[in-house]
């Protein structure tokens, strides 16, 4: 099969940039190339107006005030910036940090590297069901914590935590919140004018925008203050010096304005898919939905098949793009984090596969996924010498 | 990650997969790794009289080249002798598949499980 006949199961690596954002973004790399920072000509002023408009839709995606939101590289540098600048505008006041062990690795290795620096950090632990106890995250707090950043959607598992409460909690206890939101946005409603939220960390590239462009949102009332990580020019008001990349800015401002658009009628679609996939899924035999199914996007199913390793499943599924929490994927060689955090065992994280959906996932391709994952998973258990061996040839395992 | 044409079809097609009873007295049945490593190799062989290997099969739970390296194995070894099967080394199966330095163990693995297999009728007192 050719590249292009491939079924694409990996909508949460990353999506591809829906033409109509691609289209919005041209002009601003040929005919309206200005500087947004150019405040003498009109080229800058086109520029800073287009940037300013991303802005807004951006914003209004999530319920902020368009002067809330910083542009950034990416979600990874939206994340650095709030921890560290948070922690170290704020370590006169205490330097205790709590974080998730199922966080994506952008928060759990920035969270390192402040450990570093001398601040202390608390990993919780989760429910099997992939949530965090709000009474455990509570008892966390200390006199000293300062912070606390917990996603809204799990890259892995794709389980939606409770932001509101754990907020809640935080504005009690006068914490800091940074929520990482980068597989969040276009899936689920987020309103941060009421919710007690004082970061939020966005991605393009996870909405149907281009990568290397993100946001920060940093509240203002009351206001956030934060250390600035990258110097240079003071632009985004200091938080953020750098030229704006236009461009990309553009192409993240129309994706949140077609997510804001389209976010309802794309969860309805995508739920009756994953409902079909599921479905079909769980005629095999011996196959374990990881994460809580309620308080999950649609988009995400992770399934592990026992008795078959995660890589060699997805090797074996040519025609299909997905991911695995499988050791022999990753360069360490040990399971994925958050499923042996939700207390699966070694073998079952090792024999997960991630098949997450999105706005261009066809009834077709669901179909074709269920049959691929179901011829391949047979093939695989009569090659195991785990699955049904013959009544004269026991082993002891 | 991406591999080679050797581990590929290797692994998409299995050669000689198979269980033989391992209670005959001709049979030999080595086995390595464990489920909760994430990797399980068995190979066995069938012998005859002469030492010659007659028959040799395998059973693999793990990654991709952990099929392919058991499926090179029991491929190599068809028609070899005993002596022969005991020099069987990673080295081979790292060549013949060219298994990147993350996935040596995989080529350590099925050595061991070869090796095993013939101990374990090479135990059974006929050779």
């Amino acid at each position: 099969m050719s590249r292009a006949q491939r079924i694409y199961m990996d909508y949460a690596a990353t999506t591809p940039v829906d033409p109509r954002v691609a289209d919005s973004m041209i002009p601003w790399l040929t005919e309206r190339f200005g500087n947004p920072a150019s405040s003498s000509h009109p080229y800058g002023w086109d520029a800073e107006e287009a940037v300013d408009q991303a802005r807004r839709q951006v914003a209004s995606l999530v319920g902020a005030e368009p002067r809330e939101i910083v542009w950034t590289s990416g979600a990874t540098e939206a994340i650095n910036l709030a921890l560290k600048g948070a922690a170290q505008f704020y370590q006169s006041k205490g330097r205790h940090i709590i974080t998730v062990r199922t966080e994506h690795k952008a928060v759990i290795d920035t969270c390192l590297a402040l450990q570093d620096e001398g601040f202390e950090v608390t990993f919780l632990d989760v429910l099997p069901s992939g949530l965090i106890d709000p009474q455990a995250f509570e008892q966390a707090i200390r006199p000293d914590t300062i912070l606390a950043s917990v996603m809204l959607v799990n890259n892995e598992i794709g389980v939606i935590q409770d932001v509101q409460a754990l907020g809640a909690i935080c504005r009690k206890h006068k914490v800091l919140f940074h929520v990482d939101a980068a597989q969040a946005t276009g899936k689920v409603a987020i309103n941060l004018q009421e919710w007690p939220v004082d970061l939020m960390s966005m991605s393009a590239h996870k909405t149907y925008g281009p990568k290397g462009i993100g946001a920060l949102y940093i509240r203002r009332k009351p206001a956030v203050r934060l250390k600035a990580q990258i110097h240079g020019g003071g632009h985004e008001r200091g938080f953020r010096s750098g030229t704006l990349a236009t461009h990309q800015i553009v192409g993240m401002g129309r994706a949140f304005e077609l997510a804001a658009q389209e976010m309802d009628t794309d969860n309805q679609r995508i739920t009756a898919l994953r409902d079909r996939l599921w479905a079909g899924l769980q005629q095999i035999p011996d196959l374990y939905l990881n994460g809580t199914f309620d308080e999950r996007v649609p988009h995400n199913l992770n399934i592990s098949v026992d008795h078959i390793e995660g890589e060699a499943l997805m090797m074996a599924l040519t025609d299909l793009a997905v991911s695995s929490g499988s050791a022999c994927t990753s360069a360490s060689l040990e399971p994925s984090y958050v499923l042996t955090a939700l207390g699966r065992s070694d073998q079952l994280a090792h024999s997960s596969l991630r098949l997450s959906l999105g706005r261009f996932t066809t009834e077709q391709d669901i179909d074709d996924t269920i049959a691929a994952i179901g011829r391949v998973v047979e093939q695989l258990r009569a090659i195991s010498p785990l699955w049904s061996e013959s009544a004269s040839e026991p082993f002891t395992q | 990650m991406r591999y080679g044409d050797a581990v590929m079809e290797h692994f998409l097609r299995p050669r000689h997969v198979g269980v033989m009873n391992s209670s005959d007295a001709d049979v030999g049945t080595g086995e390595a790794g464990s489920y909760q490593t994430g990797a399980l190799i068995r190979i066995q062989l069938k012998v005859s009289e002469q030492g010659q290997i007659q028959e040799s099969c395998f059973k693999a739970y793990g990654c991709g080249c952990t099929i392919a390296a058991a499926s090179f194995a029991a491929q190599w070894l068809q028609d070899r002798s005993l002596e022969q099967a005991a020099q069987f080394s990673s080295t081979d199966v790292q060549q013949a598949l060219e298994l990147p330095p993350v996935k040596v163990h995989c080529a350590l693995l099925v050595q061991e499980a070869v090796q095993a297999a013939v101990a374990s009728v090479q135990n059974k007192g006929a050779f």
